[in-house]
């Protein structure tokens, strides 16, 4: 193309940019923001890794790399998708002057071109304001965030950028505003001059193939999530764990505009606001596709992350030994029981004992699964009344317990009603009992290991189950959980009587630092996140907006009151938001349900027991995602809502 | 009579200083129920305008409107929304159905609007549609239907509810001729049953379906007649 064509197709992109400057400025921050948030984030992890011997970025430095760049990745693919959008209506706006150009000889390249040179000198322009917008961010949040993570104050470290980093965000920004701009360029050099001149642009359809490719990726996401059953423990699992969430993401971004599509079919019983609002996104796909996928896309990581945690909390407390709570106290001799129930007052306490072989051995007891490294965990067997049952937390379970029936503490560990024991006690050969079991789950678990079955001493007996018994223990319940003073006054009995050996549940300052620090970055993922599904929501309302001038202009003349208009925008809002909501609620516990449910359904076919995945949700997390966000994204469209008077443009007459 | 609409000494300037522009100066016009009064005049001479007043989507800078005995004036932008929704009905030469609602629901809507449950306004917007003779078009979206029929939609929009006073800026401008003819011909029916409406138009065809015509030109009222135009530039007139 020659230079003096493109230098006029140049000025006609530039000239309709200025003439629609709040549609352009829309543009130009779509790009910004994330430039912004890809420059601010290698800062501070460029200015922070200059420490890199601090505790915290030992600890948990690699995964704010990882989580870093998953979210710029993301928030790219957002703004990409939000971009694109304005770029689809920003054309839809000019298609009279391309079918003008195009009826005064340009061709096909050539309008596309339009397209993309308006849609380029945006990007550039929001990306070059994103640079200094970001290092601002960089330079206010440093040293809050060195203060937060333990720095020394004589040890902040100073700002550092790489321009390489800058010219690396600036290009991101550019080639996604190009990027956004394809689709567009492509759809304007292919119109034809009468449809643009009447200002017509056929609508775009889902097309079959990304139907069919979207519901295969989903399927292939799930699959993989399946898969982990098989590979879990081996050196694939990772990698068959991270092909999972691009597999699923895509493949609900790709069956986006099909499932807009068919929530606007739906929508013939809602209130005459809700239904206006469903059926103008239905017929917007590009945008409201977009926006749900932008939403989608921020919100999946928290929620990944979350039902991860929640999903590695809840195999603790299935599979971990089974361990003291706060309120237990164990204790090795009638002295030292006497001592601690002094102590606190309101404690109860039981006795139990454990088998014992002809050598002295505590008889083992495994069972009555195989755990994923093939091992089976050795569990004590506790043999005891109902004393020890109530002392352990195991009401429930008094009416099984008095039936004959073994106590199982945890999870997922009873199949079926009965559980079977393989006992080893030697000299007697190794033998397998299937015997009726109940389970039993109780609180947390800190400290020291207690046994994870019970069973009465007529059961022992019925088991056969040697006669020989170790000397008994006391686990002491107290009528809450120790408090800090009784647990110095418990250390205190322990250092005046060195032999009343007792045992409680200390609270692990480590374990509680890293659950803290996993919080705090599941947290400020999701605050983050959710800015993106705001931004995202807010860019889509926005240009929602910029086309619904006449029928909001229509509603004012039927005699909408502005809170209806409002009303309208607000449900737009919460419509986007929970759309991209639950598609990420389904992408973060989607593989995780399949893995669970895989390894249930599979657990009796294998030839090998092995230990079922339970399912872990994450209420809060996902109240926030489904919900909250929403709420936020309604109240803000509805309260900065601005809608037209009911007066068209004034013409002649 | 009833009057159904009171302008008086009504005036509308746009701008100020050397860009102001008086759009209606010192107009008055009084509307019985079942008249039917168009309103025409050249481009600029202000027919648009008086019809925003009258319909309480705009305010004229000095004199008073009343519809059905209420003074425009003493509402604010809830009280004008209101009346919009019970007593005007509204027809624009480009339609200004909503695209994302089907012909019954676009109908329905002013009903929906005014807190009318949902299933009794999709009856009147039914019956209303019937009565434009549309009724069985009435699942279809907009785009769906033909110039004439989106016109129909929107007059029927405009009478549902029984409002009293009807409003119509140029409603056969995007029609051919047979279409024009028979959108008129729903518009003296109507008013037959007792709606008073004003039509602006340019067509002197058209003018002849109306009880009486005024003249607008520079925003002053210069002529009305209660005969309609000549003969000769009618075609299938009231009969």
């Amino acid at each position: 193309m020659a230079a003096t064509t493109l230098a006029a197709l140049a000025r006609l992109a530039g000239r309709d940019a200025l003439r629609h400057r709040r549609h352009s400025l829309l543009l130009l921050v779509m790009i910004a923001l994330p430039v912004a948030g890809l420059v601010a984030g290698t800062a501070l992890l460029d200015s922070l890794w200059q420490r890199p011997e601090s505790d915290w970025i030992q600890r948990w430095g690699s995964l704010l790399v990882v989580a870093f760049w998953t979210l710029a990745a993301i928030s790219l693919v957002a703004a990409v998708l939000m971009a694109s959008a304005a770029v689809t209506i920003a054309t839809r706006r000019q298609l009279r002057a391309l079918g003008l150009l195009a009826a005064a000889g340009a061709g096909g390249r050539q309008l596309g071109a339009v397209v993309i040179l308006q849609a380029a000198a945006l990007g550039l322009g929001g990306a070059l304001a994103g640079i200094p917008a970001g290092l601002l961010v960089t330079w206010a949040l440093l040293p809050r965030l060195a203060q937060a993570m333990n720095f020394p104050s004589s040890e902040v470290p100073s700002l550092l950028v790489a321009p390489g980093r800058l010219l690396l965000a600036a290009g991101l920004g550019l080639l996604a505003t190009v990027a956004a701009a394809l689709v567009p360029a492509i759809r304007a050099a292919r119109l034809p001059v009468t449809a643009a001149l009447a200002a017509q642009q056929p609508p775009a359809r889902q097309s079959r193939r990304l139907t069919i490719l979207g519901i295969t990726l989903v399927l292939v996401g799930l699959g993989l999530a399946g898969l982990q059953v098989w590979v879990a423990g081996s050196r694939w699992q990772p990698w068959v764990a991270v092909a999972t969430v691009p597999a699923v993401l895509v493949g609900f971004a790709a069956l986006s505009r099909a499932l807009v599509a068919l929530v606007g079919r739906t929508a013939r019983r809602l209130p005459a606001t809700g239904r206006l609002a469903v059926r103008d996104l239905a017929r917007h796909p590009t945008r409201s596709a977009a926006a749900v996928a932008a939403v989608t896309a921020g919100l999946a990581v928290p929620m990944l992350l979350g039902t991860m945690a929640a999903q590695q909390v809840a195999t603790e407390r299935a599979y971990g030994p089974r361990q003291l709570r706060a309120d237990q106290v164990l204790a090795y001799s009638p002295a030292a029981v006497a001592e601690v129930t002094e102590l606190v007052p309101g404690a109860r306490q039981a006795s139990f004992t454990t088998a014992q072989d002809a050598q002295g051995n505590e008889v083992t007891v495994h069972g009555p699964v195989i755990d994923q490294y093939g091992i089976t965990p050795s569990r004590g067997l506790a043999i005891g009344d109902q004393e020890l049952l109530v002392a352990m937390g195991g009401e429930p379970a008094e009416a099984a317990f008095a039936g004959g029936a073994v106590v199982v503490f945890g999870t997922n560990l009873v199949p079926d009603g009965q559980v079977t024991l393989a006992i080893t006690d030697i000299p007697r050969p190794a033998r397998r009992i299937t015997v009726p079991a109940v389970e039993v789950t109780t609180g947390a678990y800190l400290g020291e290991t207690l046994p994870s079955f019970v069973i009465s001493r007529q059961t022992a007996q019925r088991l056969w189950l040697p006669g020989l018994t170790t000397p008994p223990r006391y686990l002491i319940r107290t009528p809450r959980p120790l408090s800090g003073i009784q647990r110095d006054q418990l250390h205190a009995l322990q250092t005046r009587l060195p032999g009343a050996s007792i045992t409680w549940a200390e609270p692990d300052p480590d374990l509680q630092a890293a659950a803290q620090g996993f919080r705090s970055i599941t947290l400020a993922l999701l605050a983050v996140a959710g800015m993106l599904a705001l931004g995202s929501v807010a860019a889509a309302c926005a240009l929602a907006l910029s086309e619904a001038g006449p029928d909001l202009t229509t509603l004012g003349q039927l005699g909408a009151t502005p809170a209806m208009t409002r009303r309208l925008m607000a449900a737009q809002a919460w419509l986007l938001a929970t759309g991209g909501g639950l598609l990420a609620a389904a992408i973060g516990l989607g593989p995780f349900t399949v893995q669970a449910l895989a390894s249930g359904q599979l657990r009796p076919r294998l030839p090998i027991p092995f230990l079922p995945t339970p399912l872990a949700v994450p209420w809060t997390l996902l109240a926030a995602v489904t919900v909250g966000i929403p709420a936020l994204a309604a109240a803000a469209a509805g309260l900065l809502d601005r809608s037209p008077t009911p007066l068209p443009p004034r013409r002649g007459g | 009579m009833t009057a159904v609409l009171e302008i008086n000494q009504v005036a509308r300037t746009f701008g100020s200083g050397h860009t102001q522009v008086r759009a209606l100066d010192g107009v008055s016009l009084t509307v019985q129920a079942g008249e039917l009064v168009a309103v025409m005049g050249p481009s600029g001479a202000g027919k648009s305008t008086l019809l925003h007043l009258a319909g309480g989507l705009d305010r004229p800078t000095s004199g008073t409107i009343r519809v059905t005995g209420t003074e425009l004036g003493g509402l604010g932008r809830a009280g004008l929304a209101a009346l919009r929704r019970r007593r005007v009905g509204y027809v624009f030469q480009e339609l200004n159905l909503i695209a994302a609602l089907t012909a019954v629901e676009n109908v329905a809507l002013p009903r929906e609007l005014d807190g009318v449950r949902g299933r009794t306004a999709r009856a009147e917007a039914l019956a209303a549609l019937e009565a434009v003779g549309l009724a069985e078009l009435a699942d279809t979206f907009p785009d769906q239907l033909s110039g004439g029929e989106q016109q129909r939609v929107a007059i029927a929009r405009a009478l549902v509810g029984q409002r009293p006073l009807l409003l119509a800026d140029e409603p056969t401008g995007a029609l051919d001729t047979l279409a024009g003819e028979a959108i008129l011909g729903l518009l003296r029916a109507r008013c037959d049953a007792g709606v008073a409406a004003v039509l602006v138009t340019h067509e002197p065809r058209y003018a002849g379906y109306a009880d009486r015509v005024v003249f607008l030109t520079d925003g002053r009222m210069v002529d009305q007649t209660h005969q309609p135009p000549p003969a000769a530039t009618l075609s299938g007139g009231r009969s």
